[in-house]
């Protein structure tokens, strides 16, 4: 009777590590389809740059160039996102992978045109400009929380949002400024922080 | 009509779970297949942490208990594997998994 009790207690042992590893190997595989870290770091690093640089155009007395400066920059990072996207895109596929490329890309060119109306027809100020885009990677990162089921990201949209306002009310001066601050402690930062969480699961 | 013992042994019957997938790599490769829509070989690889060789050798199993299929061709000139999960094996991972549920008493 013993004995037969010390099988079963084997077999369910056996069945929950079983499952277990199902999950973890299922979880795994989630994560490998949303992994942004990449997006993040890579974002985060133009965007600052351009920060940088549009001060340094100022400093030039070269404001022209700022708003093409910033279309350009934008075009690149939009040009490598996809080519990046596309490549996971055949490694591993998920419907809602699929559904956070095309919310980002949405964000990503409203942030283009975005540049452009500042730039080419002058229809915003910079501030302006550098507001709305702010609520819209506020929008991104709210709407991949919700996809992506992640509390962080829901987090992360916040402090943009908040930023979107912050930023006109700063000015044209101090509003690139903050726009670089909200960059580096809610991208970019992030960005390094998931980055090396993959690394280490991976290595597990 | 069974005896009360007869049906809690059959309830705890090992010869019920499917054989194919009682393999530790084949049950991760169907696990890990069911969390996308497609993975290229490579990358399912790493995810279940195997070797080229292994990989081969249980992808074949799977395959030809329809399981899985297998895709092979060329994108910009490189050569590109991508597996996915049948239905058949899709209902398989499901009973699996039911088994394993009724082994430990719960209800999925």
């Amino acid at each position: 009777m013993k004995e037969k009790q010390g099988d079963l207690d084997r077999v369910k042992l056996s069945a929950q590590q079983s499952l277990a590893y199902i999950r973890s190997v299922m979880e795994e595989t989630r994560n490998l389809a949303m992994d942004y870290s990449f997006y993040f770091i890579m974002f985060g690093t133009i965007v600052l740059f351009g920060t940088m640089v549009s001060y340094l155009l100022v400093a030039l007395s070269r404001w022209t160039l700022i708003p093409w400066m910033w279309v350009l920059v934008m075009a690149v990072g939009m040009a490598v996102a996809m080519l990046r996207s596309r490549r996971m895109s055949r490694q591993v596929n998920l419907l809602i992978r699929r559904m956070l490329v095309v919310t980002w890309s949405m964000v990503l060119v409203m942030v283009v045109v975005l540049c452009l109306s500042f730039g080419l027809i002058g229809l915003l100020s910079l501030s302006i400009a550098l507001a709305i885009t702010s609520a819209s990677i506020g929008m991104g990162y709210a709407m991949s929380a919700v996809l992506g089921g992640s509390i962080t990201l829901g987090l992360l949209s916040l402090p943009w949002w908040i930023g979107s306002v912050l930023i006109p009310l700063a000015g044209d001066w101090y509003g690139p400024a903050i726009m670089g601050a909200l960059t580096l402690f809610f991208e970019l930062i992030p960005g390094i922080i998931m980055k090396r969480r993959s690394i280490d699961a991976t290595r597990k | 009509m069974p005896h009360e013992s007869d049906e809690e042994s059959s309830t705890f019957d090992h010869r019920r779970l499917d054989t194919v997938l009682h393999s530790r790599l084949r049950l991760a490769i169907v696990a890990a297949l069911a969390s996308c829509e497609f993975m290229d070989f490579t990358t399912l690889r790493d995810v279940v942490k195997a070797t080229d060789g292994n990989m081969t050798t249980h992808l074949t199993k799977l395959e030809e208990a329809e399981y899985i299929s297998i895709q092979k061709e060329f994108v910009e000139k490189k050569p590109r594997t991508s597996i996915r999960l049948t239905a058949k094996g899709k209902e398989a991972l499901s009973t699996y998994l039911t088994i394993l549920d009724g082994f430990i008493g719960t209800r999925r």
